[in-house]
């Protein structure tokens, strides 16, 4: 059985899906088996991060209502090796259509076949969220430095341990190393202080996520930018691999010795 | 003489700290004054305590939320 995380946020905008797609393909670098799961129905965009919106024939939901199999749903990414696998919502239903039971059910026994589940939530803390959180034992938070993102992070990280979740990382996206140096913006530690969770991965804003979400690629996959070295300490760190997580300070301490200079 | 301003940061965690507090406890400010006041009472009976001082948080710890309360005692009354 692999291992079901969610990937949420409560608040829009903050680089979920980008984050799923990329974690996801983090870990089939690693030789992992990876299936995608786009939980957002009545508005998908998984598939168009991937690339793979041409080729979606059938959805998440035609599987929870018997049209087709899982199998024949799962659409396969091109660069990872056929390692990592799409599962689409779809956009003629809406939210409150998922079935929290068969949802259950049909991500556990998909999760068979793979190493991890991503659920890739719709933002908001509504019956979408409930259905990508219920399946799940585990989940990853993506938060921007921002007052607004953060505590709505703090919410969702509530609720998420209401529903038995307790093991949340955060991922803390769109950090601006300038912005941080100038003092206008939140720190990682900062993040970490305030909602009390643990740290797995800083992602710096990084150009090369636009361009790559352009031409439906995955960046991880695709080039070694910032932004993906920091996806791959957060795969490598979701493995166990505590050696990674010295990488994530680095950034600190260069910060800091870039301060002293001044 | 934007040097003498607080780094936005810096604010930026003060407000969040603050309104997190009230976000967690689930309870508007004024139903926290009461269980304050109800609790003043309580101890009140049996020590003398500075009201004045008194901290209520509701925080979170090891994946569940605490309250915790900080009460400084002046004395003993004598019952």
């Amino acid at each position: 059985m692999g291992k079901v995380i969610v990937v949420t946020s409560g608040k829009g905008g903050v680089g979920k899906t980008t984050a799923t797609a990329n974690v996801g393909g983090a870990l089939t670098k690693l030789g992992k088996r990876v299936l995608l799961v786009d939980m957002d129905v009545g508005l998908r965009n998984l598939d168009l991060v991937m690339g793979l919106e041409n080729r979606v024939v059938y959805t998440f939901m035609d599987v929870l209502e018997g049209r087709c199999t899982a199998e024949q749903a799962m659409v396969k990414e091109k660069h990872a090796g056929g390692a990592l696998m799409l599962l689409a919502a779809s956009q003629l239903h809406n939210k409150q259509d998922l079935d929290l039971e068969k949802v259950k059910e049909a991500i556990a026994a998909m999760s068979a076949d793979f190493d991890y589940v991503f659920l890739d939530s719709p933002a908001g803390i509504e019956h979408g969220f409930d259905a990508s959180s219920a399946p799940a034992e585990q989940a990853l938070v993506v938060v921007t430095p921002d007052v607004t993102s953060v505590r709505d992070a703090d919410r969702v990280i509530g609720l998420l341990e209401n529903k038995g979740v307790r093991n949340c990382g955060l991922i803390v996206n769109k950090y601006d190393r300038t912005l941080i140096q100038r003092k206008k913006q939140l720190t990682s530690d900062d993040i970490v202080d305030v909602l009390g969770t643990e740290l797995m991965g800083v992602v710096p804003d990084d150009k090369a996520i636009i361009d790559a979400t352009n031409r439906g690629e995955i960046l991880v996959l695709s080039q070694s930018t910032p932004a993906a070295t920091a996806y791959m300490e957060i795969a490598h760190l979701l493995e166990g691999d505590e050696t990674h997580f010295s990488a994530l300070s680095t950034g600190r301490s260069l910060m800091s010795l870039f301060r002293r200079q001044k | 003489m934007s040097w003498f301003r607080k780094a936005t940061n810096e604010i930026a965690k003060e407000r969040l700290t603050f309104i997190l507090v009230q976000d967690r406890s689930q309870l508007s400010p004024t139903v926290m004054e009461q269980m304050k006041e109800e609790l003043v009472a309580v101890i009140g009976r049996y020590f003398d305590i500075d009201k004045a001082q008194i901290q209520l948080n509701v925080e979170r710890q090891e994946g569940r939320q605490v309250i915790e309360t900080s009460i400084p005692i002046n004395g003993l009354r004598h019952l």
